[in-house]
């Protein structure tokens, strides 16, 4: 059995399941916004039998003693049932539902895509550039603050620099921007939040590069062609994404960085300098990669459900 | 997953979020008109006195003979309009007995047309084959050019059009402010009226009464915030409501901290079965009303033998009228620095967090990393996350740096439409909240009731509101 931890709302974990389903692999999603309103979860030890890891849910019954591998690709809130209203109960079983799933997790002796720990700590945009660094990838020049002054030190030296902002939600998605007058008019508010700032890379071209197990699936998208060459995110419905090589010693650097990140699955994103160095900018631990599939044919969906369905013999 | 049973499926929400992105005069008009709506349920000026009474023009576009209703199914819709709009319906009785007091008569009736455009007699019903198989929200029905049938003179009559509708969708309705050739309601065939081939659980013809509260400017009753809480439906006395209901659900159901009683989910705006449904509050009778002396004033005339038993229907509507005097003139300023406070935090933080499902641009974080509160630590992968929902709209202090600048490109758009469409959306709500706000305070300093204090804040939400009006006018003209 393979599970899939998401919502039937991710497009990606849905196609997976079904090219799953193709291949005669028993999976099943696991909605853990379920939990515990819907689903009942039973984690049993009594001697002599093995132990008891019994997921009821609304959709999906779970044995987790059977499951080879799963796939914690967009892990929901839990969410508790309705009844409880102050904010004390509700916030303690919350805890309590964390606690139990948390334990579960841990007792697990499967696959994982990637284990929760090493993917919550792979997100971490600061670790995330530290390791490069350890690693010999090129970064752009960076500086994390929340100092004004500094920032203002930072965009005067290099002539071209951008913000960035750690997260992106629904509603605060902020491009990646360029520092203009009207950022630095504005850097007494760096003082609330700690900023990202960078150098500005010049692109021939930027790379969306997806790693699945032992497979590299490098793409250029071609954001100097689009409306928003900063961010290619920004108008990638008219840029041109198409499969692309990169050199042998890039491959093997990302192949350490992702053995040193502890992930079997990333995608990482890149720019191709004019100079031709392949700077790193950022790895996306659950990050999309169907947009980059549908135009580049690259079969990743294919080998995400090959990874699931062939795990590693256990070490 | 098996079938499940069919739920109800409003299109007017898509309908409006299409008008916004496209048509820049309906979005000015939403706004006099939200104003006007506004204005109306706070100062409870005459308006139409007794009952209204609306010529109905049913379209009826068929593809099949079948889809080509009979008389006797349209009578029987107008009938159920006149029963809901008066609250002349059976089955309120099943209306719970604390709810009571919110049921009110819309004082509206209706009337297939006698006269058509040219004033000639006329059954008020057109019939029209298409080779069109079904349709959706787009307004094809709405031209002969694209296979259904036009518009009459919408000042004058309530365009109804029954066709077959596709996806489940039972109907859609335009809400006022839109163009002309397309205002009316559309129904789907299937789910229109209460005999021939009206199909359960939707033949009750309650789609239709659902269909025109939209068309007389009501809102969805949760606020159309998906299942969040801070959505409005801009009335004052439905009680505050997350997502939709389905079906019919057992009493009370309660979310968004609305217990004992929960959700108004008996209410024609909720998206129950027809069954379970069965009134309109006072409120939102003071909106249909708003609407009839604003945007729709040229429509219907004064009901010519009025039963003196609805017209003083005094309870519900004085109610509300007090609420809504009460806020200024009792306690003018305590309230209104509580108004500020309470509105702008609550609806512009906390409205964001339960938004859609994720499709938001190429996000790669999934939401589930962002936060942890205590006592699970920020960063644990397991424990119950929470989107932090900084508040972007505050108007009341400062931003972080990210957020105080605007975006530089609104080229996502193109990309994105789903999740340009939210935003518009919000935006859309944030103004009409803040436009709300600045009328309130331009109301209290009329009443001297303003401290140096609240205009302070009254100032900051200006430059909010101007900075929202800004983002909003250039996502919808494109830059
Ligand atoms: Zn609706």
């Amino acid at each position: 059995m393979i599970v899939v931890i998401s919502t039937k709302s991710d497009s990606h974990a849905t196609t997976v399941l079904q090219e799953l389903d193709r291949l005669g692999e028993p999976a099943t999603l696991l909605d853990l916004s379920e939990f515990p309103l819907h689903s009942r979860l039973s984690i049993g030890y009594s001697n002599p039998e093995p132990a008891l890891f019994h997921w009821n849910g609304a959709g999906s019954t779970i044995d987790f003693s059977q499951v080879k591998s799963i796939w914690w690709r967009r892990p929901q809130p839990y969410q508790h049932d309705p009844a409880l209203t102050d904010t004390a109960s509700i916030q303690f079983a919350l805890n309590e539902a964390s606690e139990a799933v948390s334990g579960l997790w841990h007792s697990l002796d499967c696959f994982w895509i990637n284990d929760p720990h090493r993917d919550a700590a792979a997100h971490r945009k600061v670790y995330q550039l530290q390791i490069a660094r350890q690693l010999g990838i090129p970064v752009p020049e960076t500086l994390v603050t929340n100092d004004p002054d500094r920032a203002r030190q930072f965009c005067a030296i290099h002539e071209k620099a951008i913000c960035k902002a750690f997260s992106a939600t629904q509603t605060h998605w902020r491009e990646t921007r360029l520092v203009t007058d009207q950022e630095i008019a504005n850097f007494d508010a760096v003082r609330f939040a700690p900023v990202i700032f960078q150098r500005y890379v010049e692109a021939v071209y930027d790379l969306r590069i997806t790693v699945i197990g032992n497979q590299i699936f490098p793409a250029a998208i071609h954001s100097q062609q689009t409306e928003y060459k900063i961010d290619c995110r920004m108008d990638i419905g008219s840029a041109k994404i198409e499969p692309v090589t990169i050199p042998p010693p890039v491959m093997t650097q990302l192949r350490s960085y992702m053995k040193k990140l502890g992930l079997v699955y990333g995608a990482i994103d890149m720019r191709l300098q004019p100079d031709g160095t392949y700077v790193f900018l950022e790895i996306n631990p659950a990050g999309q990669f169907l947009f980059i599939e549908a135009e580049t044919k690259q079969p990743m969906v294919r080998a995400l459900a090959d990874a699931l369905a062939n795990p590693p013999p256990a070490s | 997953m098996a079938d499940e049973t069919p739920r109800r499926i409003c299109g007017t929400q898509n309908a409006h979020m299409r008008l916004l992105a496209t048509d820049p005069e309906y979005v000015a008009a939403r706004g006099r008109i939200e104003n006007h709506a506004l204005e109306f349920a706070r100062t409870s000026p005459a308006g139409r006195s007794g009952i209204t009474l609306i010529p109905v023009v049913v379209h009826v576009v068929y593809n099949t003979p079948a889809q080509n209703i009979s008389d006797a199914q349209i009578n029987s819709q107008i009938d159920v309009l006149n029963q809901d709009f008066r609250k002349a319906n059976a089955d309120l009785a099943s209306l719970p007995a604390v709810f009571a007091p919110l049921a009110a008569d819309a004082r509206i009736e209706f009337k297939l047309a006698d006269k058509d455009p040219s004033n000639n007699p006329t059954t008020g019903i057109t019939r029209t084959q298409t080779a069109t198989a079904s349709f959706s929200d787009d307004d094809k029905v709405k031209s002969a050019a694209t296979g259904g049938h036009a518009a009459w003179n919408r000042d004058k009559f309530l365009n109804v059009w029954v066709c077959p509708l596709s996806g489940g969708l039972l109907g859609y309705a335009q809400f006022p402010g839109g163009p002309a050739a397309t205002d009316g309601v559309v129904i789907n065939c299937t789910a229109f009226g209460t005999n021939g081939i009206a199909a359960a659980p939707f033949n009750l013809g309650r789609t239709a009464t659902h269909e025109v509260g939209h068309f007389l400017n009501l809102r969805h009753i949760w606020g159309d915030d998906g299942t969040g809480c801070n959505g409005s439906d801009f009335v004052g006395d439905t009680p505050n409501q997350a997502g939709p209901n389905y079906g019919a659900p057992a009493f009370p159901h309660v979310t968004c901290g609305n217990g004992p009683h929960g959700d108004l989910f008996m209410n024609y705006m909720d998206y129950v079965d027809d069954r379970a449904m069965f009134m309109f509050t006072a409120g939102q009778v003071t909106r249909m009303q708003a609407c009839l002396d604003g945007p729709r004033a040229t429509l219907g005339t004064p009901k010519p033998n009025p039963t003196l038993k609805f017209i003083d229907d005094p309870g519900p509507s004085l109610k509300f009228r007090d609420d809504v005097t009460l806020k200024f003139a009792d306690d003018a300023t305590l309230k209104f620095r509580d108004d500020i406070t309470f509105k702008f935090s609550d609806d512009a933080t906390l409205k964001f967090r339960d938004d859609g499902g994720g499709k938001l641009k190429v996000v790669d974080d999934p939401i589930a990393t962002l936060a942890g509160g205590d006592p699970i630590g920020p960063g644990d992968p397991f424990g119950p996350v929470v989107n932090p929902g900084v508040n972007i709209g505050g108007g009341r202090g400062a931003q972080p740096f990210i957020l105080s600048t605007p975006h530089h490109s609104m080229a996502w758009g193109r990309s994105f439409p789903e999740a340009f469409q939210a935003q518009v959306s919000q935006y859309e709500q944030q103004i009409a909240q803040a436009e709300q706000l600045l009328a309130q305070c331009q109301q209290a300093e009329q009443a001297g009731a303003l401290t140096d204090a609240d205009r302070q804040q009254a100032n900051q939400i200006y430059e909010e509101y101007q900075r929202i009006v800004g983002e909003y006018q250039r996502m919808i003209h494109g830059q």
